[in-house]
């Protein structure tokens, strides 16, 4: 075993291998940054170049790409408050925080640093874990995975701050969304409304770029300011070192939520897309002052940045020993490793052991060197967050929207993407968590799936005869216990949405309280005919829902009593006040929601363009040779990245 | 001044309207001039699966034998269950850039509610591909040989949904066994199901060819661990069930398992069934397709060209790698029978699948 482990690294150090893997290295990081691209959009570019080549350098160019993107993801997270790739959701909360507040390059250089960290210490886990991968993925059955999941849907607490109802009837409506389409066990769809675009679920990206990228986007524009927004100069102490000392004084929390990344990674399904959040309720829940999170705590950067990079690794093993890929990247990786003519299974663990060990060694040198080579780069890439707001809306939202448009090349994509964000702005401004809708809308399917399994293939007794089974619920109701504590002691005194109460949002909370009781109803009753395993989790969702929905309502009201109250008249606000301040952001959405409506006529290059060149003539003000400039600088993103490397289809216009 | 009267400017533009129409007409007649052109073949899954490696695979050679070379590109369309990148297709101009390769499903998509239906007949059909044969894998201590499998009280077996075809014929296999069984769904393909057998989810389930080659053969099966029971055949111009020669004889067809369990050749509505799926669903996973409305003279070249490439050794070498078999091919008139064969189905055999797909359901 041992020789095969330098064998491996013979294979990635070799030339031209080398070469190959620097090349992938380059593009991850590029692909990293650049909003709803990602690792998967670069290995379906690559995919067909490396049919032709030998084994080690395909490999070590693919891996080497997808080991370094949820690295360089966090520039978009903490610059932009856009998470860059999907693993990268909760770094937005903290990191983008810090950015505001002028500590940018601490954010990233503990990033980068806990990347590197948990990327090594996956490749290292993933080397040491071979021996036992096989009975590690065997000992997770269907019971397990659906424990696992709840476990993940107990950190809902965590993710919600002081605002725990609003956050679970969120994680119940990202459940119910996630139930629209064909369910597991039945040929027959959910919630589809004779739409076929609803047959396979909601889209992901378009759901977490619009949660987070348009509301932020929505604040840039009406604030017209910089990113950061206190004055022309750094804050303090603010440096890329500053950010890996603060790694280093909570060496154990990297430690602790690399490994969580390491052991959910091995689990298909589950992996990058809920581990971040995974690692920020842990880094929350193990925190003696939690006062700082969501306002921007270290280790709420910390601890995700350490998770995402090291679920490769953990990926990994039931991608090369059962060929299960947990995500696309891996259904990509399995491809190419098909074409070469390597087959999952044992050859990959006995015969073909120094590929696989190659793997283990292309992530290690990856994440060490994508690290690197950001760090250097992360003082001009800081430099963004002063930056003038007004020319990085445009080019952001087009980055959003095509980012969106590449995974699913339609105009409902677009229709999701825009509602979601509207949606996602409502909820920040009403005091509503949004990381408990991610969680729940992304563990909504994988919960179903284990369960419906479960219920097929095993009795009860057989469920908790199992030892795994036993030891998973310990801890889950362990976590729930603690989770249930903190809330009732008011722990929890922080707030994941950062929004002035006032009159307004209270109405508005309670309003989206009350449309979400009238969802939840609804979707209770058209489930009523459905077949047992088609209707149990959104009938239980929904009950749950409005049971949720009723404490939101009580709260709310109780609160507008308090306003009513007190002796100051103007406490709370007034409803005209609260419109008013919003009044500008609600504006960029309208332009947003015009490009979109005019899409389907004049094409997405006209919409596209003319959005940014009136954003920049009439929002930014710029002069008109400015706005000409700009507006032909986007002509060449979306000609050249989108249409002519992406080969993106573009809707065209009505009369071609 | 102006001059020109509205009847002369009517008559300028109806004129030139009716020399656009017949340059349109005489051009459409033609084949499509695609050199310098990039045209894209859409497929409808998700990237990196068999489909989008075997349309990739399909349209480097294609390129090399498509009049005017022109660069082919591939595109995933997924979604909508497998009918988003259809319906592109079928909604996209017929102007010769545009190439679906799709999943089809058609056996089971005819069950399908009236709004996804999807008017196969009217595209311009090409050909197809076939890369997945299937044979019945089962945990050796549930069944050591194909006789305990007949002899079997009941069987617990897996598959992706109770839609796929797989599924359901081995589900008609064990009521002519006279087995009872139990359906688990939501695995889908050969590793996620491979791992349940192993945990003891199930006790078996259709396995690909490719997988067997590649893995199970000189895996588990030569361990003693599992055992292949029989394999689904292919059925030739006679209607007779012919053995897939990549199992290399390891296993009987369906045909010959069940004649020499059962002492005669099955029939019935449920042998129907089960033949109906392995004469119209087992030789095609992939429709090769040109949107409605491309020319006989184009659709002539690109069938033409498409025989050429997927008979080419460089594309079997490459489509063996993906498929870990040699790919069975279906050219244009097979594939218009198979087509419409499908599109024409009984509703007596419609009902069959659908009491199939409701007992699966449980």
């Amino acid at each position: 075993m041992l020789q095969s482990f330098f064998d491996g690294l013979v294979l990635i150090v070799s030339f031209p291998a080398i070469l190959y893997l620097f090349a992938g290295i380059l593009l991850g990081l590029w692909l990293g940054i650049v909003p709803g691209l990602g690792g998967v959009t670069g290995m379906v570019i690559l995919l067909p170049f490396t049919f032709g080549m030998e084994p080690a350098p395909a490999l070590a160019m693919l891996l080497g790409l997808f080991a370094v993107v949820s690295t360089s993801d966090t520039v978009s997270s903490v610059m932009l408050g856009i998470p860059g790739t999907i693993a990268s959701q909760a770094t937005v909360l903290d990191g983008h925080q810090m950015a505001k507040r002028g500590l940018a390059q601490t954010a990233l250089g503990a990033a980068f640093f806990c990347s590197a960290f948990g990327g090594v210490l996956g490749g290292i886990a993933m080397a040491l874990s071979l021996p036992i991968a096989l009975w590690i993925i065997l000992a997770f059955g269907s019971p397990e995975f659906f424990l696992l999941s709840l476990l993940g849907l107990v950190m809902v607490g965590a993710v919600s701050g002081n605002a725990v109802s609003k956050g679970i009837g969120a994680a119940a409506l990202g459940l119910l969304l996630s139930q629209i389409g064909y369910p597991v066990a039945s040929s027959t769809p959910r919630y589809w409304f004779g739409n076929p675009d609803l047959l396979d679920g909601l889209p992901l990206v378009p759901i977490f770029l619009g949660l987070f990228g348009i509301p932020e986007m929505m604040e840039l524009a009406a604030r017209r300011t910089s990113i950061a927004h206190i004055g022309d100069t750094r804050a303090e102490n603010d440096s890329l070192l500053q950010g890996v000392r603060e790694a280093m004084k909570n060496k154990w929390l990297a430690i602790r939520c690399s490994l969580l990344g390491v052991y959910t990674g091995m689990l298909p399904g589950i992996g990058s897309a809920v581990v971040d959040w995974l690692a920020y309720g842990h880094a929350v829940q193990s925190a003696k002052d939690r006062s700082q999170f969501g306002k921007g705590d270290i280790r709420g950067v910390i601890g995700p940045e350490s998770a995402n990079n090291a679920v490769l690794g953990g990926s990994l093993i039931p991608t090369l020993a059962f060929g299960i890929p947990g995500s696309g990247a891996m259904a990509i990786l399995l491809g190419a490793l098909t074409i070469h003519g390597f087959a999952p299974g044992r050859s990959m663990l006995e015969t073909n052991l120094d590929v696989t060990y190659s793997m283990v060694w292309t992530i290690i040198i990856a994440n060490l060197i994508g690290a690197a080579v950001l760090a250097v780069w992360g003082r001009q890439v800081a430099r963004a967050a002063f930056i003038d707001g007004n020319l990085v809306v445009p080019a952001v939202i087009m980055f959003i929207f095509m980012g969106s448009w590449l995974w699913q090349p339609s105009m409902f994509t677009w229709i999701v993407l825009l509602s979601v964000g509207l949606f996602g702005y409502l909820m920040k401004t009403g005091g509503w968590p949004r990381p408990p809708f991610i969680l729940g809308f992304v563990l909504g399917p994988i919960m179903e799936n284990a369960m419906s399994i479960t219920y097929q293939s095993y009795t009860p007794l057989e469920v908790i005869q199992r030892p795994t089974v036993l030891i998973l619920l310990a801890v889950v109701s362990v976590v729930f216990f603690l989770a249930v504590k903190q809330t009732r002691k008011r722990l929890s005194d922080f707030n994941i949405e950062i929004t002035r109460e006032s009159r307004g949002s209270l109405y508005l909370s309670s309003l989206m309280a009350v449309i979400m009781c009238v969802v939840f109803a609804v979707a209770i009753w058209l489930a009523l005919d459905w077949t047992p395993l088609s209707r149990i989790t959104p009938i239980f969702v929904g009950i749950m829902g409005l049971i949720t929905m009723a404490f939101v309502i009580g709260s709310d009201f109780t609160k507008q009593r308090r306003f009513a109250r007190a002796e100051d008249g103007e406490a709370g606000g007034t409803i005209g006040g609260f419109l008013a301040e919003n009044r500008s952001e609600l504006a960029i959405f309208a332009m947003i929601a015009v490009m979109v409506a005019a899409t389907p006529w004049i094409g997405t290059y006209a919409a596209v363009i003319a959005f940014a060149a009136f954003f920049m003539k009439f929002w930014g003000r710029y002069s008109l040779l400015w706005t000409a400039v700009y507006s032909f600088g986007i002509w060449v993103v979306l000609y050249v990245l989108y249409d002519r490397m992406l080969h993106t289809r573009f809707e065209p216009p009505f009369f071609l | 001044m102006n001059t020109t009267s509205p009847l002369s400017l009517r008559g300028v533009l109806g004129a030139a309207s009716l020399g656009l129409l017949l340059s349109a007409g005489t051009a459409m007649s033609q084949v499509i001039d695609l050199e310098g052109e990039t045209v894209t073949i859409v497929h409808n899954a998700a990237p990196g699966g068999s489909t989008g490696l075997s349309s990739q695979v399909l349209a480097d050679v294609w390129a090399q034998t498509m009049e005017g070379n022109p660069t082919i590109v591939v595109q995933s369309v997924e979604g909508g269950a497998l009918t988003r990148g259809i319906q592109q297709v079928m909604n996209s101009r017929p102007d010769g850039l545009t190439i679906g390769y799709v999943a089809w499903q058609g056996t089971t998509r005819i069950l399908d509610p009236e709004e996804l239906q999807i008017p196969f007949q009217d595209a311009g059909i090409i050909g197809g591909i076939g890369g997945a044969a299937f044979f019945t894998h089962v945990d050796a201590e549930v069944a050591a040989d194909g006789d305990a499998f007949a002899n079997l009280e009941s069987l617990r077996f897996g598959g992706f949904s109770p839609r796929s075809a797989p599924s359901m014929q081995m589900a008609g296999v064990l009521d002519l066994l006279g087995v009872d069984w139990s359906f688990v769904s939501g695995m889908g393909g050969d590793g996620p199901l491979r791992a349940a057998m192993e945990r003891g989810e199930i006790e078996a389930y259709p396995a690909t060819v490719s997988i067997y080659l590649q893995d199970l053969r000189d895996g588990p099966i030569a361990a003693g661990e599992t055992t292949g029971i029989y394999h689904i055949g292919r059925i030739d111009e006679d209607g007779a069930e012919q053995p897939i020669e990549a199992f290399g004889g390891a296993f009987p067809t369906v045909t010959e398992y069940l004649a020499a369990q059962l002492g005669e050749t099955p029939s019935g509505p449920i042998w129907d069934m089960i033949m109906f799926h392995s004469e119209a669903s087992a030789p095609v996973n992939w429709l090769v397709m040109a949107p409605p409305g491309t020319s006989e003279e184009h659709l002539a070249m690109l069938r033409e060209s498409f025989a050429e490439a997927v008979q080419s050794p460089e594309y079997l070498e490459a489509a063996t790698n993906v498929f870990g078999g040699e790919p069975n091919i279906v050219l244009y008139e097979q594939m218009l029978d198979i087509v419409n064969t499908v599109q024409n189905t009984p509703e007596e055999l419609r009902e069959t699948m659908r009491a199939y797909i409701a007992e699966m359901e449980g």
